[in-house]
């Protein structure tokens, strides 16, 4: 019955912040000073006031801001972001389209993320202060303080252009179809077509951008593990289990890793949120066809439709995951469950 | 005092590098007009995308301007970016966090909301979406990034009022008939402030990242400003001509990541837990 309560209010909750990010997004798009109008039309077009009045009016430029609003949430509820000014189609099969390819770069980097993150964080508070101590750590505050797009430019220079070892920018080579879409995942609908080094090719693609992706997200995760190892092996139980003789390796992996690990899921929930606006720079770069990609073209062309579809969405994420981190917690930590 | 300082510095290697770092970019950017070879902005058409040599060590950009000069220059923008963007987020998000911590009931309850739908955002697109409603100079790309950093610390500055208010000594005034402004600003804030300095001096190496982010996209002072991250961006085009890219990256990486070392140490030494392994 509690966790009924709990996810009811976690949604409304959930509702709620869409509101506000719905309100403060749309606000923001109505004060960029520069007219969507100019932006979107030709110079020809421009210089004809009945092409530019048309335009207006089929986009609701025309009516006043109130109005703007009332139609624009009305049109959330029914899950009507509009249509994107810039490509003109429907924005949510625009988002459709582009999701499946940022989930996909995503949960590559996340999962890459997060086992270095702990393996480094593992290494490190075992040979607390030893020079490899300070080298992870060194490592990672590489991690959190690399510019992406410098890191992203520079895997492209070394791997692609100077020892021709990485494939370029893309999802798949241009000698293969993309795989017909069942999950919109290439690696895994290459799988499911059976064709195994179509599977490879598209993971070769996830590599370059899913390690510029990863950097960040790792370099915290390694912090964080380290830490919260380092307060756990310093407690009692540990030290008794250490008194009865326990080897270092079995008494982390048996006894410290679970409970140091509570902290570290929230990171790695966080950082699964952020690396969907990280993914803006990589997705750019790397000429990914995602949301991050689809983001910076609609800001750059005050598609406001687009601009908003895609905070909304975002949010939504990282509402979403949030809300399963901490159902997850309550699940790994029973303290949480009971409420001490 | 002197030896403890030493001390400080000879344990913890990270920090002392750390803080060698900031000192080198803090003294480029003070001594850019001394020590810069030429003239960031002068052009020179005949030496354009020279490789780095001994006249230009780190070559010269598409319009024959001296590399090593123009990252000089450029530490200005970041440092001054970075720092001032951490001191008004900080000021604004503790003011409002204390606020929040202090009052609580439903005005608690409308501020954190407020807050966190900010937060819900991705830091990177708010920024953008700003920035570009602001229009593009140095001033409105701060403006942005506090607007996206503030409610880091107003979380923060709330957990820590909430726990300093029950404190005795805020009792005492109470009962003393101080009023409630009085106590909020002259006893808890400046009792709550440690966690967030510790915290503003390692949000620094990320409002530079962040800065430096903004300026790549285009959304920094327009060129021909020596600011590094547009000058990452204009090496885009010039793929195989590594230094144009490749110098002013290094100098974001590098002054991001010795502004960390110096906020771990920091954070290290603050923290007592953590003290006796410093």
């Amino acid at each position: 019955m509690d966790t009924l309560k709990f996810i009811v209010k976690r949604i409304i909750y959930l509702l709620i912040l869409l509101l506000g990010v719905a309100t403060i997004v749309f606000i923001l798009t109505r004060l960029v000073p520069t007219d969507p109008v100019a932006a979107n039309l030709s110079q020809r077009n421009l210089s004809d006031p009945e092409i530019v009045a048309a335009f207006r009016q089929k986009w609701g430029l025309d009516k006043p801001i109130w109005e703007q609003f009332i139609i624009y949430l009305k049109g959330l509820l029914r899950l009507d972001f509009g249509t994107s000014i810039r490509t003109s189609k429907p924005v949510l099969d625009e988002l459709k389209r582009c999701f499946p390819a940022t989930f996909e770069l995503s949960l590559f980097a996340i999962i890459i993320a997060t086992v270095f993150g702990i393996l480094f964080g593992i290494i490190s508070a075992l040979k607390r202060n030893s020079w490899l101590d300070q080298l992870v750590r060194a490592i990672s505050v590489a991690g959190v303080s690399v510019p992406t797009f410098w890191l992203a430019l520079l895997l492209l220079y070394f791997f692609y252009y100077k020892l021709g070892i990485a494939p370029g920018t893309g999802r798949i080579s241009k000698s293969f179809d993309a795989p017909a879409a069942v999950t919109g995942l290439y690696v895994i609908d290459s799988l499911l077509e059976g064709d195994p080094a179509k599977a490879w090719d598209c993971l070769s693609h996830l590599i370059l951008p899913g390690c510029v992706l990863a950097a960040f997200t790792m370099g915290l995760i390694t912090r964080t593990a380290r830490s919260n190892l380092l307060e756990v092996i310093s407690t009692d139980y540990i030290r008794t289990a250490r008194a009865k003789g326990m080897a270092n390796i079995r008494l982390i992996l048996h006894h410290a890793l679970g409970n140091a690990l509570i902290p570290v899921l929230t990171v790695v929930g966080l950082g699964f949120g952020n690396l969907l606006g990280g993914t803006v720079l990589v997705e750019t770069i790397f000429s990914w066809p995602g949301v991050g990609q689809f983001a910076y073209e609609s800001v750059t062309k005050l598609d406001s439709p687009g601009i908003i579809g895609v905070a909304i969405l975002i949010a939504l994420n990282y509402g979403i995951i949030n809300t399963i981190v901490d159902i997850l917690y309550g699940v790994i930590d029973p303290r949480v469950r009971s409420g001490v | 005092m002197m030896k403890k300082i030493k001390r400080i510095f000879t344990s913890n290697l990270l920090f002392t590098l750390g803080t060698l770092i900031c000192i080198f970019w803090i003294l480029a950017s003070i001594l850019a007009p001394v020590v810069a070879p030429y003239d960031p902005l002068a052009q020179d058409l005949l030496l354009k995308l020279n490789a780095p040599s001994l006249a230009h060590p780190f070559g010269t950009d598409n319009f024959g301007r001296d590399i090593l000069s123009r990252v000089l220059y450029g530490g200005r923008y970041s440092l001054l970016a970075g720092i001032l963007t951490v001191i008004l987020a900080g000021i604004f998000g503790s003011i409002y966090g204390a606020i929040s911590g202090y009052f609580g009931g439903v005005l608690d309850n409308i501020l954190m909301r407020i807050s966190e739908m900010i937060k819900a955002f991705p830091t990177i697109i708010l920024a953008i979406v700003i920035t570009s409603a602001l229009g593009s100079s140095l001033f409105n790309t701060m403006i942005a990034l506090v607007i996206v950093a503030w409610p880091n610390y107003a979380r923060l500055m709330r957990s820590v009022v909430l726990s300093v208010k029950e404190s005795e000594y805020v009792e005492a005034a109470r009962a003393l008939g101080t009023s409630r402004w009085r106590i909020l600003f002259f006893e808890i804030i400046p009792n709550s402030v440690t966690s967030v300095i510790v915290m503003a001096t390692t949000d620094i190496g990320n409002q530079i990242l962040l800065f430096s982010t903004l300026s790549f996209l285009g959304l920094g002072n327009p060129p021909p400003t020596p600011e590094w991250g547009m000058m990452v961006s204009d090496g885009v085009s010039y793929f195989n001509k590594f230094w144009m890219a490749g110098f002013p990256g290094l100098a974001i990486f590098t002054m991001a990541i010795g502004a960390n070392f110096v906020g771990d140490g920091l954070r290290d030494l603050m923290d007592p837990k953590l003290r006796k392994n410093f």
